[in-house]
């Protein structure tokens, strides 16, 4: 597995759905639909902080099963 | 199997002795406990060892395990509940019970996504009820055993520590899916709704669910990038054009009707883990699927807990059951 890097563009492609992966972690999925809906009603949304919160969101949680094998999908994919 | 229905007498020597509990009863019941390290909140209904069962004479148990040494409990009020997430343990989970109609409910249910720590601190609960006859004449309600007190506007949370070498996991199980029919958005979050964007064409709503003799008993479903999260019809006025909803709906989500269920117990009993009670340490089912599935006498596998008023996993959910598991790392 990569090294983590919470500024790894993987996280924001996520958020844009410009990388579409099938999600175990159900925080991860539900946090990022919160993301994902944020950006479709704001004109001008903070990608950035989107971005860091799932991936910071991953990182707390890499040692549980479901959110380490959607790391393991998202970093080496 | 593990015993989950209690008498009073039973519940207070467990209270006495120091357990952390997470109780589900009548009102009449919870307020005669002592203090001590509980929350609860009313229900009559039940998912208990024998099937689906209705009482207003036992109390519902759920016992956090002995490994656990720190547990905080705290009320939230409207104005506080925005913290519900930040105040758990880096490491642990919150059982969080909201009265039911209650401003907290209404308020947690539409603004817990924009709450500082949304999603990153495991939630679960439930929606705390009433006997549907008493509904009108009876409160949903809240307890704390810390303080002794007893609220129908309050939610009640445990907030729960940890060891370092375990996690908590949750898990929605829903046997709905999204339907083939026609894409549906709403121009205003809320429970209540007057128009939809149908296929991107606005029509009221009311209109359209009669027209196309929608079946209301069928949420509707949004994906949340595979996971699907409900939204229950709590009626059609006629009068007024408008819907209302147990939960809310949120402006540019996308939601569909949810595809026939056939047979609810068939459906559930070939979906829920094949788990033992044991390894589960907090379900709750929703009311509705009681009802519309009349599950009273029928088994929900090895599952129990409490039916109720509205599931919470991270945020509010509907028609589903929710289960908390404690692993190890």
């Amino acid at each position: 597995m990569e090294e983590f890097d919470v500024k790894n563009p993987v996280w924001k492609n996520l958020v844009l759905k410009r990388k579409n992966v099938n999600l175990n972690f159900l925080p991860g999925k539900i946090l990022l639909s919160r993301w994902q809906l944020y950006i479709k009603s704001e004109s001008s949304p903070d990608l950035a902080q989107a971005a860091i919160e799932i991936a910071q969101l991953y990182l707390k949680s890499k040692d549980q099963p479901n959110a380490k094998k959607d790391i393991m999908t998202l970093l080496n994919k | 199997m593990k015993k989950v229905m209690y008498k009073i007498d039973e519940v207070v020597d467990l209270i006495k002795i120091g357990k952390k509990l997470l109780l589900a009863g009548d009102e009449e019941l919870l307020k005669q406990l002592p203090k001590g390290n509980w929350i609860g909140g009313s229900i009559p209904y039940f998912m208990a060892k024998d099937g689906g069962m209705v009482s207003k004479d036992l109390i519902q148990v759920n016992e956090i395990p002995q490994f656990i040494d720190e547990v905080s409990l705290m009320s939230y009020d409207i104005a506080t509940i925005k913290n519900v997430y930040k105040d758990g343990y880096d490491n642990g989970f919150s059982v969080i019970i909201i009265p039911g109609s209650s401003e907290t409910h209404l308020s947690f249910a539409i603004n817990s996504s924009d709450y500082k720590d949304f999603a990153t601190k495991p939630l679960i609960g439930w929606i705390s009820g009433v006997l549907l006859d008493d509904l009108g004449v009876k409160s949903p309600k809240t307890f704390i055993g810390s303080s002794d007190s007893i609220s129908e506007k309050n939610a009640v949370v445990m907030h729960v520590k940890l060891p370092a070498d375990k996690y908590a996991d949750i898990e929605i199980v829903n046997i709905f899916e999204q339907g083939s029919g026609d894409t549906i958005e709403f121009i205003e979050s809320g429970f209540q709704v007057k128009d939809a964007l149908i296929n991107g064409q606005k029509l009221n709503f009311a209109d359209y669910l009669n027209q196309k003799q929608i079946n209301i008993k069928l949420p509707l479903v949004a994906d949340y990038n595979s996971t699907m999260i409900n939204i229950s019809f709590q009626s059609i006025n006629e009068v007024e054009k408008v819907v209302n909803f147990y939960a809310p709906v949120f402006k540019g989500m996308t939601y569909k009707h949810a595809s026939p269920v056939n047979n609810y117990i068939d459906q559930f009993t070939k979906i829920i883990p094949d788990k033992s009670d044991q390894e589960i340490t907090f379900s709750c089912n929703c009311i509705l699927n009681y009802l519309y599935s009349e599950l009273e006498g029928k088994k929900t596998g090895s599952i129990t807990g409490p039916i109720t008023f509205g599931e919470i996993a991270y945020q509010l959910l509907n028609q589903t059951m929710v289960n908390l598991e404690i692993k190890d790392k």
